[in-house]
């Protein structure tokens, strides 16, 4: 659009005085145009497909840090913070969650038992072992006290006394395979591989789809057949 | 074509387009301002009406936040942009924005407590809400106010699905399904109680209502899925992958229904989704969650929903997640 220069002839100059409607178009389509370019970068960086992705462990860690944050002195609140590092396979702070925890509650017997995991986590078996044989001993009946104190035994290489508190697990949860596939692992790691054969078998009989139980069997027949030693 | 002039003042010519220019702008401020809070994209909103149903795409796995957490979860509603999560381990309802962001929690405290939140169902501006611990169905407003119990009669509601101005209602007390108008008049009643005959139902958890009207019924401890018409009559079993000798569901538990009519069948104890066409035949199955390097698959899926832009929604009761998945 030009201003009207020519004053003199008011015909020419009410032509000039014009838009076409053409230009206008094209005005009307730069404006619309604009508007979608701007209003899409707006939505597809800010509003749109904004999905978090979620780590359940930061997540739980970080609800259980709030948690303890909000009541120093309370016990539960370190468990849950252990545990959510135990998880996070954090495992120093895990123990250090565990051990404030059984400071403030040492008689409380789910934060000795939590404290024993931490030490088994940590590989420091002697002492997970110092916390669950007194366990054992006041609830006979404690399946996982019985079967954590398999696996402290087991790490430390004490594989008579493993399968003796493994065999107690079993006794009070008869239908667990994970317990007897536990115990074909302690045979094998004893060099028991017939014994190791039969726990595992028996792990398949409650559980036949049981596909680490299987990888085991495998791993133990084909050493009998004088095959590779493998892990399952 | 001869070239066509319009011929106006300059004022008025420059008024007019500016004018026009604003209209356009205020028009798509309108526009874009709506898709914003409504977080969903015009383009998502297109293909969901365009596109054909595909293999279901992971999108995002949502556990809540730092403060509220999901715990076991047994049912998810979406629509209208939100969804409504049944947060049954800490008796309250979790509702997200469409990127899966927490807006509000709600039924955990207030005038009416709920204590085992298991279906939903959004009318309009209404939340219904079968509560297996109180043995009712409550009503909340959309912002969690509790309006009031729904009035009708059940033994054990398990779940609830609306369409087409009929409330149908999973009963496991009387292993019905009962339909209600809007003010809980009863309409009819589906199925009773029986194991292998058809028409059966032992425990039935899972309901959908296809574009058509047909019922169709997940008949949990029975192990199948039944449709009905909408007076009760048995048509037929959806037999998925059943006829290579294979028992089709385990214990099938939530239903929905895509726009092109697929049913997808929830199996906690099987772990996965089922993917049934019109026919019944098995079209594919979903365990997967995130990306294949993951390794992550679905714990104990319950509750399912599919919106208008065809997401699944997925309540993963043994891993304590809402999962969302693209179907197009």
């Amino acid at each position: 659009m030009q201003s009207c220069e020519i004053r003199s002839d008011p015909v020419r100059c009410s032509e000039r005085k014009t838009v076409s409607l053409g230009k206008a178009l094209i005005v009307f389509g730069l404006a619309l145009g604009m508007n979608i370019v701007i209003g899409f970068a707006i939505g597809y960086s800010f509003f749109w497909d904004k999905h978090q992705q979620q780590d359940p462990n930061q997540l739980r860690i970080g609800s259980a840090q709030r948690e303890v944050e909000a009541n120093t002195q309370d016990p539960q609140a370190h468990l849950k913070l252990g545990y959510a590092y135990l998880v996070g396979k954090e495992t120093e702070k895990a123990l250090k969650e565990y051990s404030e925890a059984y400071r403030l509650a040492p008689n409380d017997m789910q934060v000795s038992y939590n404290l024993a995991l931490g030490y088994i986590a940590d590989k420091q078996f002697a002492e997970a072992i110092k916390l669950l044989e007194p366990l054992t001993e006041k609830v006979p009946m404690d399946f996982s006290a019985h079967f954590s104190l398999g696996e402290a035994y087991s790490g430390k290489g004490e594989y008579d006394k493993a399968i003796s508190s493994l065999s107690k697990a079993a006794e009070i949860k008869p239908g667990d395979a994970y317990v007897f596939y536990t115990m074909a692992l302690v045979y094998k790691q004893a060099g028991e591989k017939e014994k190791a054969l039969a726990k595992v078998n028996e792990a398949l009989r409650l559980v036949p789809e049981y596909q680490q139980a299987l990888k085991l069997k495998s791993s133990i027949s084909g050493e009998n057949a004088g095959g590779k030693l493998s892990g399952p | 074509m001869g070239h066509k002039k319009v011929f106006i003042s300059k004022q008025l010519s420059v008024i007019f387009v500016l004018i026009v220019v604003l209209i356009i702008t205020i028009a798509s401020l309108a526009f874009f301002g709506w898709t914003y809070s409504k977080r969903v994209s015009p383009v998502e909103e297109l293909a969901g009406r365009l596109m054909p149903v595909r293999q279901p795409t992971w999108i995002a796995t949502v556990y809540g936040n730092e403060q509220v957490r999901v715990s076991q979860p047994r049912a998810v509603f979406a629509a209208n942009h939100e969804i409504f999560l049944a947060d049954t381990n800490n008796h309250r309802i979790l509702m997200f924005d469409y990127n899966g962001k927490l807006v509000r929690k709600f039924g955990d405290d207030g005038e009416q407590k709920l204590v085992f939140p298991y279906g939903m169902a959004v009318v309009e501006d209404e939340v219904f809400i079968s509560d297996l611990g109180l043995n009712k169905v409550a009503v909340f407003d959309s912002k969690g106010k509790f309006l009031r119990f729904f009035p009708v009669k059940l033994s054990r509601p398990v779940n609830v699905v609306y369409k087409d101005e009929k409330l149908y209602f999973a009963d496991i007390g009387t292993h019905q399904i009962v339909i209600t108008d809007r003010s809980g008049q009863e309409i009819g009643r589906i199925g009773r109680p029986g194991q292998k005959e058809p028409g059966g139902l032992s425990y039935p958890n899972g309901i959908a209502v296809s574009s058509d009207g047909r019922v169709i019924v997940a008949d949990t401890n029975n192990g199948r899925v039944q449709v009905f018409d909408q007076q009760g009559r048995f048509l037929e079993e959806l037999l998925g992958d059943s006829a290579q000798g294979k028992k089709a569901f385990a214990a099938p538990t939530g239903l929905a229904t895509d726009k092109e009519g697929n049913v997808y069948v929830s199996d906690p104890l099987a772990k996965t989704i089922s993917i049934v066409n019109r026919q019944g035949q098995l079209v594919s199955t979903l365990q997967q969650v995130g990306l294949p390097q993951d390794n992550d698959s679905l714990s104990l899926p319950t509750g399912i929903s599919i919106d208008a832009n065809q997401r699944l929604y997925v309540a993963d009761y043994g891993a304590s997640r809402l999962v969302i998945y693209n179907l197009k």
